[in-house]
């Protein structure tokens, strides 16, 4: 497909990278020469100098010939102005980056009202993702398939797990539970791995299952993995602000600490229920004054990569808190693994990827259309839910005589059918209307039918 | 630096050389001439690249460095290997002379060592003039269409190889981009031999002289260059020869239908415009001192050479050294001035000149109002200051070159005329220039020094300097 983007910054750079790895043909417009340059240096991009919502500007990109149109500069207005003018000059489906909490509430409203295809809000996705883990503290990361039935979550593997030594087999045994181990990162390398690999100290798993297999699984290891009741955040930006949301509606305790006296009115304006404090949340005293040795999640969101990685090391010597971390920069994802902080959340990432999803699902493959698309492990892995429609070479064929001709690297996770949550054996088939998990190491994946040879 | 992706591409530079002389070949076997030649040399470059192209290196190590150099390297290897089928066939016995002939062939120079052309079994005068067509969009260009690199940084050799201040894709995918421009090529090419076909020209001159023109190059394969050809078959010639110095960019806007767009090109009218002034200028002048008769003949003869001139091809229907001074002296700047900035040609290239005219209109500017504030413009946009920084910096080194080639040559005694257009000819890949060197002489007089200053400036003016100068300067073999 044909895709422009309009922004050159570290979303746009990361979803040109995306796209172009899916076998994509983009041009990127920006203003800033400079940034442009840099990012046509790495990537497969033809590289627009001007301003997105200039009609001369998409012209020299030839939007009529098009098909996907993305805004994600760092300007709301413009990106709105852009998309309008992009439909109406060509034919190409266009997305919005839109941040402003007070735009996002008349999301389906401007969507509908200026035609665009989709509108996304990373830093409201980042929000409910560091949401999701607050409800799970035992987890990295947790992601849902099949509108919320199934998930597939991260646990990195401590030396008092009773599941140390026993290979994959066994573990289905001993904790009795539904689950499949469907990737492991250890010491950099990202494995798929098979019934008789060994699980050892330090592993991070990831495993799909279903939400109440998943609670007996942490039942199991005698891990507490009950919902933070209280949390600090430190920073009161935009992502702080729907988390704060989030949580209030839970009825849960919420602290903020922001340097800003403007924006502390601001926030207590808004949430009445909310603490807010003024104050330097990397002051360490302070932070400790404020009770961080007794609350059950620490979440730094300054705008400050480096900050919020020294507050939440900090943190994690002085509190049991579970501590989700945000970080905006995009190349220090593999850092992050060295520094055991129990999560991050980079919204940059999340926002190529629910873009990578949208254009998958647009391309219209044989098999069945990707309804969900997630990346783990820096982007190594791909995890993809498909519908399955009509295949004959895939379709009422048990596994076991597919073997052969399905690629490697690749497995079925799960299939979910009638609501029923299967993991497969040689026995199942896949059929029609079913929804199929694939875990694989290999990108651009856009149709069930790409995961034969 | 990474030397495995330099090994690698000059590989597969290399593989599609050996692959190519198949054109030579099907040209032997037609008129049944000895295959030995170029089978033995279709061999050596295979065995030479195998190693090379053995193992596939990991993508992403191709930074602007590396496109440089493997650029220059590619070239200089295509060079010795692509001379082999001369000295193999017996055509040309010194090795000077070979090197010379093959750069002179790649570079789309066409500036010759040989007397007698006729004499040369028709296979090597083919691959001479394929040479050509190669050299014209250039074999990496080729080999991006072809071989599938991963990342951003296949545009790192295509910026190395193309000509033209700055360098830019046609479409999003540098692979996609290499393949609409050898489109466009082959496409213009082939109906250039068609016609030539149609108005009665022999298929082997045909396709020769169009391989010249396409290149522009400027092999010819009669004694006589191109004045035995008919008029109509002269005209269509000279037509072909300006085509190949527009811009490409120019033809695939006109091939997307945004023909507004493709006009709006300043280089290509200033490049229009350049073409006619100096054709009417000269048709007066040789009309004036009485050489022609005829001053529809005298148009034809001028128009022919100005359009071989000023894209640098070289081909000539005439002995230019009877014509007068001034359009002489017109003929030699054209030389510098060059073709468009993305064409196949070579010189100065129309853009950098009408750059360096424009800053030269804001350096006026500014000594009036020291405070003004002034962007230069070019097709309706303003020009990066980085772009100019460049092109200045350009023609500094580009003179610097000239000169001492230049003096290095003069050591030969010919005449000033002689010496100083036989460097401006070859560096600025036109192929012949005035007095000894003209149209109707050739460079087998020269020392054998002579003939590698010559070989090298052809190729330093054909890639543009920085490649070929790069190779010389220590901190691009320095390991950090």
């Amino acid at each position: 497909m044909n895709a422009v983007i309009v922004g050159c910054g570290k979303v746009g750079t990361e979803l040109a990278k995306t796209l172009v790895n899916d076998g994509h043909d983009v041009t990127v417009i920006d203003n800033d020469e400079k940034a442009l340059e840099q990012a046509a240096e790495a990537i497969d991009i033809l590289p627009i100098c001007g301003n997105g919502a200039d009609i001369n500007t998409l012209r020299e990109a030839d939007l009529k010939n098009k098909d996907i149109f993305i805004a994600v500069s760092p300007y709301d207005e413009l990106n709105l102005l852009a998309c309008v003018i992009a439909e109406s000059i060509g034919t190409a489906k266009t997305i919005a980056r839109v941040r402003n909490p007070l735009y996002s509430k008349e999301t389906e409203f401007l969507k509908q009202k200026l035609g665009l295809s989709k509108i996304i809000n990373p830093e409201h996705a980042a929000a409910l993702e560091i949401f999701k883990l607050l409800q799970y503290p035992a987890l990295t990361r947790i992601d849902s398939f099949a509108n919320g039935k199934v998930v597939i979550f991260s646990v990195h593997i401590n030396k008092d797990y009773p599941l140390l030594g026993k290979n994959l087999q066994e573990v289905r045994e001993i904790t009795g539970c539904n689950i499949l181990v469907c990737a492991v990162e250890r010491g950099g390398d990202v494995i798929i791995p098979s019934g008789n690999f060994m699980i050892e100290e330090g592993d991070e798993i990831s495993i799909v299952s279903t939400l109440d297999e998943m609670k007996d699984f942490f039942k199991f290891l005698k891990v507490k993995n009950k919902p933070a009741q209280s949390c600090i955040i430190t920073g009161g930006g935009t992502i702080a602000h729907y988390l704060t949301d989030m949580l209030l509606k839970k009825g849960k305790h919420v602290r903020i600490i922001e340097i800003d006296e403007g924006k502390c009115l601001k926030l207590s304006e808004i949430f009445p229920e909310a603490e807010v404090i003024h104050g330097d949340g990397t002051d360490k005293a302070f932070l400790m004054k404020q009770g961080l040795g007794n609350v059950d999640a620490f979440v730094p969101l300054t705008g400050i990569d480096e900050e919020n990685i020294i507050s939440a090391t900090f943190a994690k010597n002085v509190s049991d808190a579970k501590v989700i971390t945000k970080i905006s920069r995009t190349d220090l994802n593999d850092v992050m693994d060295e520094l055991h902080i129990d999560s991050a959340v980079f919204p940059k990432f999340i926002c190529a990827d629910i873009i990578a999803q949208y254009v998958r699902a647009q391309s219209n493959g044989v098999g069945g259309n990707v309804e969900t698309l997630y990346r783990y492990l820096d982007n190594r892995i791909e995890i993809l839910e498909f519908k399955a429609k009509e295949d004959r070479e895939l379709m009422n064929i048990p596994l076991s005589r597919l073997g052969a001709k399905l690629k490697d690297n690749m497995i079925i996770a799960c299939i979910i059918r009638d609501g029923a949550f299967i993991i497969p054996s040689g026995v199942n088939m896949i059929k029609e209307n079913d929804s199929v998990i694939i875990v694989t190491t290999h990108h651009g994946i856009s149709a069930l039918h790409d995961i034969l040879k | 630096m990474d030397l495995r992706i330099i090994a690698y591409v000059i590989g597969m530079a290399l593989s599609i050389e050996g692959i190519l002389l198949v054109v030579p070949m099907i040209c032997a076997i037609i008129y049944g001439e000895s295959l030995f030649p170029f089978i033995f040399t279709g061999i050596i470059c295979l065995a030479l690249a195998f190693p090379f192209i053995k193992v596939k290196p990991a993508a992403g190590s191709l930074f602007s460095k590396e496109g440089y150099v493997a650029t220059g390297l590619t070239w200089i290897a295509l060079t010795f290997t692509g001379m082999l089928p001369f000295l193999f066939s017996g055509s040309i016995d010194s090795v000077y002379d070979a090197v010379f002939e093959t750069v002179s062939g790649y570079t789309t120079t066409g500036a010759s060592i040989l007397t007698d052309v006729e004499a040369l079994p028709k296979g090597v005068l083919m691959w001479r003039s394929f040479m050509h067509w190669i050299g014209g969009m250039g074999i990496l260009v080729f080999m991006l269409a072809l071989v599938p690199f991963t990342g951003g940084t296949q545009m790192n050799i295509m910026k190395a190889e193309s000509p033209g201040p700055s360098i830019s894709k046609l479409v999003p995918r540098a692979a996609d981009s290499a393949k609409v421009l050898y489109q466009l090529y082959t496409a213009l090419t082939i109906a250039t031999i068609i016609i030539l076909i149609v108005l009665k020209m022999p298929v082997f001159d045909a396709l020769c002289i169009t391989f010249g023109a396409a290149g522009t190059g400027g092999f010819s394969v009669l004694n006589s260059g191109c004045a035995s050809y008919t008029i109509p078959q002269q005209v269509v010639i000279t037509i072909a020869m300006i085509a190949f110095g527009v811009n490409f960019n120019f033809y695939f806007l006109l091939f997307i239908k945004r023909s507004k767009l493709a006009f709006k090109s300043e280089e290509v009218r200033w490049y229009i415009g350049i073409i006619v002034a100096s054709i009417l200028i000269i048709t007066v002048n040789i009309c004036a001192k009485g050489i022609y008769s005829s001053p529809l003949i005298a148009l034809k003869d001028a128009a022919f050479h100005v359009g071989s001139i000023i894209t640098t091809t070289g081909y000539a229907t005439t002995d230019l050294n009877v014509w007068p001074n001034l359009s002489q002296g017109i003929l030699i700047l054209l030389m510098f001035i060059g073709a468009c900035a993305g064409s196949t040609g070579g010189g100065l290239k129309v853009s950098r000149v009408v750059l360096l005219a424009k800053s030269y209109k804001r350096e006026l500017a500014i000594a009036l109002h020291p405070n003004i504030v002034k962007k230069v413009h070019m097709d309706g946009k303003a020009v990066e200051e980085s772009v100019l920084r460049n092109t200045g910096a350009y023609l500094f080194v580009y003179l610097v070159i000239f000169c001492v080639s230049v003096l290095i040559v003069s050591l030969d005694g010919e005449s000033w005329v002689t010496t100083f257009t036989a460097v401006a000819a070859t560096y600025n890949n036109i192929g012949p220039g005035f007095d000894v060197v003209g149209t109707m002489g050739n460079y087998s007089s020269l020392s054998d020094l002579s003939k590698v200053v010559l070989s090298l400036d052809m190729l330093i003016g054909r890639l543009e300097i920085f490649p070929i100068m790069l190779l010389f300067a220590r901190d691009t073999w320095r390991k950090f």
